[in-house]
């Protein structure tokens, strides 16, 4: 028994001491996990650097590489429609010659010594006429009497579109600021149709050619003047406040430069909203799954990254829901875009139950999300989901369209014929990009 | 093995929560579900190795079989603890460090429960192994052949 005694008391202690060597060599195991990981055999953890399991980019990857800062700004061009529909705008010192006094001194072009460039632009040709490419003489010229130069009884916003798109890309921002109303003459509804064909033209061949961004801003000015009919003839004198619009024109990076969200909302006096077109650059952006706000049960697989294992809907019914945290902040959308459910399409038994942003740091992400998409399913849980945020016109936009012309001394943010304008721009980008939502995320449930 | 042991703990024994994944997916990517399945797997193997082969002591009783058998449940289960408590609070994932250090993150409350969990499944699976073993071994021992039955 003694040896015994001995021979046990010695095997514990060998065990004893394997257990505490695990703990005493840590600095061991760091380097062995790293070697792991670069030989990829044990790529199954969420912590992997790099690529993910399925080869995409991980998070600290660009998301929209062909938005990389891969040429300067050069050059940005200003063409300010002057038909003698816009001369209300002018009349006076209005919220409307004011954003166009700050957009032509906007600090940055200051700044970095940016050449400008100025235009108006009327008539059906369009006839441009050059200002120079000094700011106080535009600001000179922001009245009545500056306005009144090429063909103001005349405007056509297919070429003034075509004009301004070709210059816009390879480092030049387009600007172009008009009421967006189209000049249909006496063609009625159906050149509205036809004219909005063309925009969509325009716009689908220089999208062919250029990877360009469209920023809609949709802003309202003192308007003091005459308003002409774009569906009949006539006019009518307005004294109240009317819609105009600014489009820009270029590529992402330079607008997401020059144009944040926070430049446009608190230095263009009358802003009321934006939209922003782009097509989808077809990179992955960083996302994983996440037990945040989740319902029923179900396992990480180690092996594969996002996908579940297990998967069970909730004992009370309430079925199964898993949560995406996703970095958005490489696209350029306002927020509220990411945080609309309907912003987002899902494939199998699932749906977008709700989308918030995180409240605290999630330890399990090598990223740092913006939002966390909720998706949910009342079936059976287990299949293969895609959830993908889709190119949605903004609401804002069916609210501003006006199918007619009555009651504009009453109606103040509304304008004539703009969804068919809207319209065509997103046709345009919808079938440069194959309809291609904007991001997609694959994961799957077992 | 790393797949069979981190179902085993993970589903079988329903140690896995969603809500802190950090933690099994070090202990899964790092190697600790083998060690902790080699443990209750090779403790007691050791143990009946030297009560059968080596405890030469003739007139050995159940009694002593059953010491033995506790024993081994015994030094597995502080092992087993040992060795959790290292691999999960002294880990090398550094993602895994950040959320122990994180109050909010409930990690570290979470994880301090896990070692004991661990330590009772092993401890509970060596003395299966173990009669196991037994069983096994018996039949070659010299002088413990008639133990336990």
């Amino acid at each position: 028994m003694q040896t015994l005694s001995k021979l046990l008391l010695g095997g514990a202690a060998v065990i004893f001491l394997t257990a505490c060597s695990s703990q005493s060599s840590r600095r061991e195991t760091i380097s062995r996990g790293k070697e792991i990981t670069v030989a990829g055999d044990v790529p199954t953890g969420r912590r992997v650097q790099g690529k993910d399991n399925r080869g995409g980019n991980l998070p600290g990857a660009p998301a929209m590489p062909s938005s990389l800062p891969s040429s300067p700004l050069r050059k940005v061009t200003f063409y300010l429609e002057n038909s003698q529909s816009m001369f209300g705008y002018v009349s006076g010192i209005t919220r409307y010659v004011d954003v166009v006094a700050e957009l032509a001194e906007k600090p940055d072009f200051v700044k970095e010594e940016i050449p400008r460039e100025f235009f108006f632009i009327n008539g059906t040709g369009p006839v441009i006429t050059p200002i120079g490419d000094d700011p106080v003489v535009l600001k000179k010229k922001l009245n009545t009497s500056g306005f009144r130069c090429g063909d103001i009884t005349r405007s056509n916003l297919n070429g003034m579109f075509q004009t301004v798109l070709a210059q816009a890309g390879e480092g030049v921002i387009s600007i172009l600021i008009s009421d967006g109303i189209y000049d249909i003459g006496d063609g009625g509804m159906t050149s509205l149709v036809t004219s909005g064909k063309e925009t969509r033209s325009q716009f689908i061949r220089r999208l062919q050619s250029a990877d360009l961004q469209t920023l809609m801003i949709k802003l309202t000015s003192e308007f003091k003047g005459d308003y002409f009919y774009a569906s009949r003839k006539g006019k009518i004198a307005l004294n109240s406040e009317r819609p105009y619009y600014i489009w820009i024109f270029g590529e992402s990076h330079l607008l997401a430069r020059y144009f944040p969200d926070s430049y446009i909302t608190s230095e263009l006096t009358g802003y009321e909203t934006l939209a922003r077109f782009l097509k989808p650059a077809g990179e992955p952006l960083p996302w994983q799954l996440v037990s945040e706000n989740s319902l029923g049960s179900y396992r990480f697989d180690h092996k594969v990254k996002n996908r579940l294992v297990d998967a069970r809907p909730d004992r009370n019914g309430r079925g199964f829901q898993v949560t995406l945290a996703v970095d958005f902040s490489s696209l350029p959308f306002p927020g509220e875009v990411y945080l609309d459910p309907a912003s987002y399409t899902c494939s199998g038994n699932y749906a977008v139950a709700e989308v918030k942003i995180p409240a605290r740091k999630i330890h399990s992400l090598s990223f740092t999300p913006t939002h966390l998409v909720s998706v949910k399913s009342m079936k059976n849980p287990a299949c293969k989901v895609t959830v993908s945020l889709v190119n949605r016109v903004p609401g804002w936009i069916a609210v501003t369209a006006a199918e007619d012309e009555e009651n504009l001394a009453g109606d103040t943010s509304r304008t004539f014929g703009l969804g068919y304008l809207t319209d065509a721009i997103t046709q345009a980008y919808r079938s440069v990009a194959g309809n291609q939502p904007l991001a997609s995320f694959d994961f799957e449930v077992q | 093995m790393r797949e069979f042991f981190a179902a085993m703990y993970e589903t079988l024994f329903r140690v896995y929560d969603v809500s802190y994944p950090e933690i099994f997916s070090t202990l899964y990517n790092y190697g600790g579900y083998v060690k902790l399945g080699l443990i209750f797997l090779l403790a007691p193997l050791f143990f009946w190795l030297l009560f059968y082969f080596l405890w030469r002591y003739p007139y050995g009783r159940v009694r002593h079989w059953l010491l033995w058998w506790l024993l081994s449940g015994v030094v597995v289960l502080v092992v087993t603890w040992l060795q959790a408590r290292g691999a999960i609070f002294d880990s090398p994932n550094p993602a895994l460090a950040d959320a122990l250090a994180d109050p909010e993150s409930g990690y570290k409350a979470f994880a301090a429960t896990l070692p004991q969990r661990y330590a009772l499944i092993n401890a509970g699976l060596s003395l299966v192994a173990g009669f196991l073993y037994s069983l096994i071994l018996k039949p070659f021992s010299k002088i413990q052949m008639h133990l336990p039955f």
